[in-house]
């Protein structure tokens, strides 16, 4: 993470980005700072998080942050490590933001911000906006320290920066899976019936082609999702929406 | 024009006391449309068939022009789904669809996440309107706040077919690529134990080869 602190400003000198291929995920370091700043905060964060399952519950990686300050106070750091488990629960429950302070954290709709009573006697508080993308790409945008009265106007506009950002960032780390994505019609035809159950010469039988010219398309297809064999390439498959 | 501040105050008001008829209109109004669509989809659903939730576009058009776009929206890939998330795309209906007169035919489909579920926004607007993108990206964060009260929306199937923990280990052994020969080594078990689980896997779940049982796994998020 202090890598990458150190780099950034390389690659961001705020050329216009229309290209998605060479980009890496540094490129989007000046748009968190700007949400920073909008939210007057000492620091901000990106988290992935990874989806939950049966086998794992989970997880949260830090992909972005600022450079910390000290280790007192609340960060980044206390966030992850005090509360992973609700940020894991609420981004598949609720699109709302995330309210914590050394208390603890809650769901905060954006009205009660303004609500709240004059910030010279507020606790220090950081917000996570919860970017649910889907099946991919899900995460948060973290900031600590807020230092400026947030009323909905405000928190609307930073929860869009937030779902900006990570999308951005789901383009880029895909960008270079392009490869996946021009499996041919027949190559995810044939993978669409084995992960329905069929063996090679049904499909062939189905799609009027010869068992070889099946597990040739198999055969291709478990190359290019970079897989060991077909049952890997199904699970490749489906978690990247190529079949269902 | 109403404001952005006005328009998420009398929102919000409306959302404290959960999933009510007023909200959808007022997002309407804000996006500058005359009708909305909001439906909803599963990410494996087996038909692949979006339901409407709530709607006042008219009905014919519901029937055609919406269920069509639903469903086209609910079978591209995964990954363009995701970066199309809360991003407004737009969609001209062809000839063959009856758009009533001093509508566009420009439709607006804006998806959106909450609560686990998966929906979309499909907007009509008058003809010759100038949009704002600015209040459609508006539009779909504040109709996701206000959707995350919506009742039966948890979303995830819970269908883990009762594999145990072991079952779920091997499962995603395979998913994996590996064969039994190789799970066996890795958890400790032998071979047959192995295939023993694997039978009793694809027993419960139905399927009727390994690669069926991963699909199942996959698609329903047990591995």
């Amino acid at each position: 993470m202090a890598a990458f602190s150190d780099s950034f400003g390389a690659g961001s000198s705020g050329e216009v980005s229309t290209r998605h291929m060479g980009g890496s995920i540094s490129d989007l370091y000046p748009k968190a700072v700007a949400v920073q700043r909008r939210a007057g905060a000492r620091s901000f964060a990106v988290l992935a998080a990874s989806a939950k399952t049966a086998v794992s519950g989970g997880t949260l990686i830090v992909k972005m942050q600022s450079p910390e300050e000290g280790k007192g106070g609340l960060n980044v750091s206390y966030l992850v490590e005090t509360h992973s488990a609700e940020l894991l629960a609420h981004l598949g429950k609720s699109p709302l933001p995330l309210r914590f302070d050394a208390h603890g954290i809650r769901p905060m709709p954006p009205l009660e911000f303004e609500s709240e009573g004059p910030s010279e006697r507020r606790l220090e508080y950081g917000i996570a906006f919860p970017v649910p993308l889907g099946g991919m790409g899900n995460g948060y945008l973290v900031v600590c320290g807020v230092g400026v009265d947030l009323d909905a106007d405000s928190c609307l506009d930073l929860h869009r920066k937030s779902i900006a950002l990570l999308r951005e960032a789901l383009k880029l780390e895909f960008g270079n899976l392009a490869a996946a994505e021009v499996l041919s019609e027949r190559e995810v035809e044939c993978l669409q019936l084995v992960g329905d159950g069929l063996k090679s010469e049904a499909i062939g039988e189905r799609l009027g082609l010869s068992v070889h010219t099946v597990n040739a398309y198999l055969g291709s297809a478990t190359t290019k999702l970079d897989a060991v064999n077909r049952i890997q390439a199904i699970a490749k498959a489906i978690r990247l929406g190529l079949i269902s | 024009m109403v404001t952005r501040g006005a328009f998420l105050e009398s929102l919000y008001g409306l959302n404290s006391s959960g999933w009510r008829s007023g909200g959808l209109e007022l997002i309407r109004d804000y996006a500058g449309a005359r009708h909305y669509l909001v439906a909803r989809f599963d990410q494996y659903a087996d038909s692949h068939l979006g339901s409407v939730i709530s709607s006042d576009w008219p009905f014919d058009l519901v029937r055609t022009l919406g269920i069509s776009l639903v469903n086209s929206h609910a079978r591209s890939s995964e990954l363009r789904r995701c970066v199309s998330a809360f991003e407004p795309s737009f969609f001209d209906a062809p000839e063959e669809f009856v758009v009533p007169s001093g509508l566009s035919r420009r439709v607006c489909i804006l998806p959106f996440n909450a609560g686990g579920s998966r929906l979309l926004l499909l907007l009509l607007f008058e003809d010759g309107l100038f949009l704002s993108h600015d209040r459609l990206r508006d539009a779909a964060v504040a109709i996701a706040y206000y959707t995350a009260g919506l009742p039966g929306c948890d979303g995830r199937s819970e269908r883990a077919a009762d594999l145990t923990d072991r079952e779920i280990e091997c499962l995603s052994w395979i998913g994996e690529g590996k064969t039994s020969d190789e799970i066996a080594l890795i958890i400790g078990i032998s071979r047959n134990t192995v295939n023993n689980y694997i039978t009793s896997i694809m027993n419960k779940t139905g399927a009727r080869t390994r690669s069926e049982a991963v699909a199942f796994g996959v698609r329903n998020q047990i591995i």
